[in-house]
């Protein structure tokens, strides 16, 4: 399965990225909003984004707006991890097409649970699904 | 807009919380004395927040103690040393969910702002013009720290501090140090290769 993180912190996607590639995600990464749409319009799609909210040249909910207006990228699930900890936030996160909404700070196991949630947890190695 | 009180307590428990899920370390209370020394290189992280609610979360240290907090939030290997800019930029995501975490517990419409980094001496700092108010003395006067708390980082101190401030507001990424002592850095100049 593929995921892609965004994030304009190098730090923040490093740790996304080593939680999602330890369970068997393949990771490319993006720094703000712009370079996540011009990583998805070359493809492969992922399965999986994950998606900072503030972030600059475009932020975290103007990406899902932008994705979810696109028929090809419907199927893609977004994952909002953020700071942003306001309901109202989560809401607004949530109405625009967001899947999940992960707060920071997080942990490994806090955002396996929000994959095993979304069923997004690839079988281990070699186990064939059913 | 009445806010809930941004006291040492509540500050202590967001940074508390951040440390453990962040770096995955317990925070300790700083025990030596207070931070000081107008020429000490220091690193300084700040986000801002506007709104109902308008000031600074900042973090301050020496940069040894950030190569460190980098380390830890990385998981970096001891022979992997990291380069300045990851270790700036950690700590500026350090600053930047504290900072998060404040705002939530802010009553009101409050935006927070993107991070900002700097390496400089205390003394050059003050007059970064990036960082609004940021000198020690000159932020007591511009700026009242609303909390304070240092923190233990492995033998040296880290200082915590949320100043509700009258500081001039600088749009974020808009300006740059113009000394080349300096190093000033927010995530709009960051692209990623």
């Amino acid at each position: 399965m593929r995921a892609l993180v965004v994030d304009d912190s190098r730090a923040m996607r490093r740790i996304v990225a080593r939680i999602l590639t330890g369970i068997g995600y393949d990771v490319v990464e993006a720094g703000d909003g712009q370079q996540a749409l011009d990583v998805l319009a070359r493809g492969p799609k992922p399965h999986l984004a994950c998606i900072d909210w503030n972030m600059p040249v475009m932020d975290g909910l103007s990406l899902v707006v932008r994705v979810r207006e696109n028929p090809q990228w419907r199927d893609i699930t977004l994952m909002m991890v953020t700071t942003e900890s306001e309901h109202s936030q989560i809401v607004r996160a949530l109405a625009a097409g967001a899947h999940e909404y992960l707060i920071k700070p997080f942990t490994s196991d806090s955002l396996r649970e929000k994959l095993d949630l979304l069923g997004l947890v690839p079988a281990p190695t070699g186990e064939v699904a059913s | 807009m009445t806010t809930v009180a941004l006291d040492d307590e509540l500050v202590g428990a967001v940074v508390e919380q951040v440390w453990e899920s962040l770096l995955g370390a317990v925070a300790r209370p700083w025990a030596g004395p207070q931070p000081a020394g107008a020429t000490v290189p220091t690193v300084r992280a700040q986000v801002r927040l506007s709104g109902d609610w308008n000031g600074l979360v900042r973090l301050t240290c020496d940069p040894a103690t950030a190569e460190t907090l980098a380390a830890a939030m990385l998981m970096s290997g001891p022979d992997e040393a990291l380069p300045e800019e990851d270790v700036l930029d950690a700590v500026g995501e350090v600053v930047n969910v504290v900072g998060g975490n404040v705002k939530g517990a802010l009553v009101g419409r409050t935006s927070l702002g993107l991070p900002q980094v700097a390496l400089a001496a205390r003394a050059a700092l003050a007059a970064l013009p990036a960082l609004p108010a940021v000198a020690d003395d000159a932020a007591r006067s511009l700026a009242v720290p609303t909390s304070r708390c240092v923190l233990d980082w492995h033998g040296a101190p880290v200082v915590v501090e949320v100043l509700g401030d009258d500081a001039p507001d600088v749009p974020d990424g808009r300006q740059q140090p113009d000394s080349s002592s300096q190093q000033a850095k927010t995530r709009q100049e960051k692209r990623k290769p």
